[in-house]
């Protein structure tokens, strides 16, 4: 249920645009600011905007964000925690203590510090490729440290020892028989972190550190919800907040589901 | 008091008990035997209202009173949070009490106050014991209760059991796979499987010349205390002198936490000792362990598996499988068919050399072992394999083995 | 215990190293952005960097500003012109007297029904609590602002960032606690001390809450984290004058001393709140000193 659900959410998020009449970024000042019509059906903005358009815009740019960032930051835990893990010594508590330090500050905060580092006014493609990568560097240090411990854990298996007792080498074993053990840790923890790192992009978008305007995307639809005295007569402002909570609670579903099956599987 | 009626118990695997119908009244002794894998313990949980819950149970099973449960297995049996006293007192009418029974059961001052992980396997087998009795059960149900207790433990153990009963007039359902305990508790016997010797291929005569001479093994464990320095914490092997020759079949016995497990992955070189010396250094060892089952990693097929030992899928053949199971899954194939496949590639590498078995026969069915020595055999007179058992099982090392030793506290004996 | 601790000290300055070394090689600083700001003419911008030796190379800067750490200066808003200090602490009190009462509330509401769902064997919560935990604090926020509206509540008060912080909290608390109280009534000595008929009393105070505290005091640091995280969107978002929004302020005008301040405070605090943690739990279980101690 939850699966189908999140299906067709992300699938009309990527599709949707194709078959949106409107340009998120053309402006129509006649239509500003009206309640939803026919036409517009979730309304316009202040500037005349199509809010439909640019829900579905918003919403293509922040999934393939966040997905692009999941993906970026689970291949570089995996392959700090899998070096840590198959190295061992040194260099496994060398990787596990930087580990440590990125945990150790709230990651919200980091991420906004490190996106301060960067010049504000970037293209919005540059924009886009900067969050992916900050996202990623600043969340690594967590699923490292799962598969690493997940590593460890695998290489005490009793079909690991009985490899090593034939004399296997090395490299061969984690190939084998450890780098696929690790396949269910990284889907559970993508499925946990896809909708975090939307939600990343959201926020960081909203505080003004995202492709900024006019560049569509959802973290620019809920800026409404800061100006709140305004929502009263606006009420429709708040539409595509709404309809972002579908795809948070259907991945939150899916998440909790996973995780359970691979919790028990072990 | 207890009353089974037509219970009948399976899990997915199989049945493991069948129309099984019993009564116990007050002061009733009944000791139950039956091979590993013959319910014992199911029966018991059950019982004590600790059954598994995926079991598919039928029939009657009631006891009424109170239940004194002993456990077989006393690892995660006892809160790691509370001292040895405090797990008996919280079931006992005062804290005196509690350590007079502790006491008697030979656990001293000492021992009293320390936590689960401070104490060895049979001296937490000894806190369940007080547990169950503090709380005095009109039943008394105990699995393997001296199944990690030395002579004088043993003796202690009984007598407080036997005491208890005495004085209270409570029944007893006890079960153990040594008989001579029923004896000394005055048990009626109840048997779940008959008691029959498992029809084993005969071990053939031995070469005398030597393959192996461990001389004077030691090894000792160590833990890091508060400033780092490591303090000497177990001593797993005193001195450790054997000589394996060609072709034999050693049997290694002891009770747990003897030294058994220490000297087979010495011998394996999966770990390093103190001093002393295994000599020749080439001989190839292999080490077969206790779950053979899980050596397969469940994700590859048989042939994978194999190949990895260089063992041809011929093998299979000869622990009664066919070969053309090589392209199976492991997952395809039952525990009992794993582990055959286990043993075997483990026996093929270790061909001409050692090939320890860790436990590896104790969970499986009398026909998996069948198979499994009958290869082990072969190849003993094939290629002048030697082979270490490691065993609690009495049957198995009297008609498997040359030579029976036995190890208790590091020290062969 | 003692290496533990010494970690933590070189984590606290590697987190220094980490927040400086990003901002030094950062294009742009406070002037750069000031570029266009009339009260500033070019040569005036170059003199202005010389001053403030920002025209040095980073591990010059680096060690000045560690050292005069060490004295306690933090250095200075470059957009207020007073001491980071100065600055810093009324906004670190403000955003603390909301943070710790939600914290702790939540903590405690959190274990609480944890407890009391676990005990029922309740199957609804969790899930309800997961969607909780996963749904955005922006949203959560903005639906709160919208009940505030429509009950006519006056916004200024600390109601709503508290309420904020304590739905971000509660929720991610509860789902450890749930599964950390069921994994112990579930624990083979749990079962066999209830089944030795123990009152139900004494088995949750002896046997299974001290269990299920283990996984949960390993929670406290990753829990204020948490906290602290959401507190920057939520006070952005209610407008409440903490640490979130000066530390918006400053990333926006590159006012880098301020951000530094920031993140090395908040990164000691987190550091200290799990060194606290290990703490507690070298204390509480005794198994640790055996077997662990070595592995640090």
């Amino acid at each position: 249920m939850a699966r189908i659900s999140l299906i067709v959410i992300v699938a009309l998020l990527l599709a949707g645009p194709l078959f949106c009449p409107f340009d998120p970024i053309a402006q129509d000042r006649e239509a500003a600011s009206s309640p939803p019509t026919i036409h517009h059906w979730l309304g316009t903005d202040d500037y005349g905007r199509d809010l439909a358009a640019r829900f579905l815009y918003g919403g293509r740019w922040s999934i393939l964000t966040g997905a692009a960032a999941t993906l970026l930051a689970l291949t570089l835990g995996w392959i700090a925690g899998g070096a840590a893990g198959f190295i061992g010594g040194a260099a496994d508590a060398i990787i596990m203590m930087v580990a440590e330090w990125f945990l150790a500050v709230p990651w919200l905060y980091l991420l906004v510090a490190a996106r301060a580092a960067m010049p504000l006014d970037l293209s919005p493609r540059v924009a886009m490729l900067a969050i992916i990568l900050l996202i990623a560097i600043v969340n690594w240090a967590r699923p490292a440290r799962l598969v690493r411990g997940l590593v460890l854990t695998l290489s005490r298996k009793g079909y690991v020892e009985a490899a090593r007792g034939f004399g296997v080498p090395r490299w061969k074993i984690f190939v084998r028989h450890i780098l696929p053990g690790t396949a269910g840790l990284l889907t559970a923890q993508a499925l946990l972190l896809f909708p975090r790192f939307v939600l990343a992009e959201v926020t960081l978008s909203f505080l003004g550190l995202g492709a900024g305007e006019p560049h569509p995307s959802w973290g620019a639809l809920i800026l409404p919800l800061k100006q709140i005295y305004l929502l009263s007569d606006h009420w429709w402002t708040l539409l595509p907040t709404l309809l972002m909570l579908p795809f948070f609670v259907a991945t939150a579903i899916l998440a909790q589901g996973l995780e359970k099956r691979y919790r028990l599987s072990r | 008091m207890v009353v089974v009626d037509q219970l009948r118990v399976s899990y997915a695997g199989g049945c493991v008990l069948d129309s099984l119908s019993f009564t116990l009244r007050p002061g009733d002794r009944v000791g139950i035997s039956g091979a590993s894998g013959s319910g014992k313990t199911t029966l018991l949980t059950i019982l004590a209202g600790l059954g598994n819950p995926s079991a598919k149970v039928s029939g009657r099973a009631a006891v009424a009173g109170k239940v004194g449960y002993i456990p077989q297995e006393a690892t995660h049996s006892l809160s790691p949070f509370l001292r040895a006293i405090d797990q008996v007192a919280e079931f006992a009418k005062s804290r005196d009490e509690a350590a007079s029974l502790l006491s008697r059961l030979g656990l001293d001052e000492r021992r009293r106050n320390s936590f689960p992980h401070q104490l060895s396997g049979g001296e937490r087998q000894r806190v369940l014991i007080a547990q169950a009795l503090a709380m005095r059960p009109s039943v008394v149900l105990a699995d393997e209760p001296t199944a990690n207790l030395d002579e004088a433990a043993e003796a202690s153990a009984i007598a407080a059991i036997d005491d208890y009963l005495m004085k209270s007039g409570g029944a007893l359902l006890i079960a153990s796979h040594q008989e001579s305990v029923f004896a000394r508790l005055q048990c009626r016997i109840h048997r779940l499987t008959p008691f029959t010797e498992t029809p084993l291929p005969p071990a053939h005569a031995a070469a005398a010349e030597l393959l192996l001479r461990v001389d004077r093994l030691t090894k000792t464990y160590c833990h890091r205390d508060f400033f780092l320095r490591s303090r000497p914490a177990v001593c797993a092997l005193a001195g450790v002198s054997l000589d394996i020759h060609r072709g034999e079949t050693i049997a290694l016995v002891g009770p747990s936490g003897s030294g058994k497990t220490t000297l087979a992955r010495c011998l394996a070189r999966r770990e390093t000792w103190d001093s002393g010396e295994i000599s020749p250094g080439e001989v190839r060892v292999q080490l077969a362990q206790q779950e053979p089952s899980e050596s397969l990693n469940p994700r590859g097929t048989i042939a994978a598996a194999l190949g990895e030992a260089q063992a041809s899928p011929d093998v299979l053949e000869s622990v009664g499988l066919s070969a053309t199971w090589a392209n199976r899954r492991v997952t395809d194939l039952s525990e009992g068919q794993r582990a055959r496949v286990a043993i075997a590639r483990s026996a093929c590498a270790a061909r001409g050399g050692l090939l320890i078995l860790d436990e590896s026969l104790a969970s499986l069915d009398p026909d998996s072992i069948r198979a499994a020595a009958g290869h082990i055999c072969e190849l003993q007179r094939e290629s002048g394999m030697a082979c270490l058992l490691i065993t609690h099982r009495a049957d198995l090392a009297q008609s498997l083995a040359h030579r029976i030793l036995s190890i208790r506290e590091g020290r062969l004996e | 215990m003692i290496r533990r601790a010494l970690a933590s000290l070189l984590q606290i300055v590697a987190i220094s190293a980490i927040a400086f070394f990003l901002f030094s090689v950062a294009p742009g600083d406070f002037y750069s952005a000031e570029r266009l700001s009339p009260q500033l003419h070019g040569r005036s911008i170059e003199q202005w960097r010389a001053a403030r030796g920002l025209d040095r190379p980073w591990p010059v800067r680096y060690a000045r500003w560690i050292e005069s750490c060490a004295r306690g200066d933090f250095g200075t808003s470059l957009a207020y012109g007073i001491p980071v200090t100065r600055l810093v602490a009324p906004r670190v009190v403000r955003s603390a007297v909301i943070l710790f009462p939600a914290w702790i509330f939540g903590w405690i509401v959190a274990v609480c029904t944890a407890a009391w769902a676990a005990r029922r064997r309740d199957r609804m919560l969790e899930p309800a609590m997961t969607i909780l935990n996963m749904s955005p604090e922006v949203i959560v926020v903005s639906v709160l602002l919208w009940i505030g509206v429509a009950l006519r509540i006056p916004l200024e008060r600390a109601w709503l960032p508290s309420m904020g912080l304590i739905l971000a909290i509660a929720p991610l608390v509860f789902i450890h606690a749930f599964r950390a109280v069921s994994e112990a009534q579930s624990a083979n000595f749990v079962r066999i001390a209830a089944s030795r008929g123990i009152a139900s009393r004494r088995l949750w105070i002896r046997f299974i809450l001290p269990a299920a505290a283990n996984p949960l005091i390993s929670l406290i640091g990753p829990s204020l984290a948490a906290a602290i995280g959401s507190s920057l969107v939520i006070e952005a978002m209610s407008g409440w004058p903490g640490l979130g929004p000066l530390f918006l302020e400053a990333v926006q005008s590159r006012d880098y001393d301020v951000v530094q301040a920031v993140v090395v405070m908040l990164g000691a605090v987190l550091t200290f709140t799990n060194l606290a943690a290990d703490l507690i739990l070298y204390r509480l279980d005794p198994r640790i000193h055996l077997n662990t101690d070595g592995a640090h």
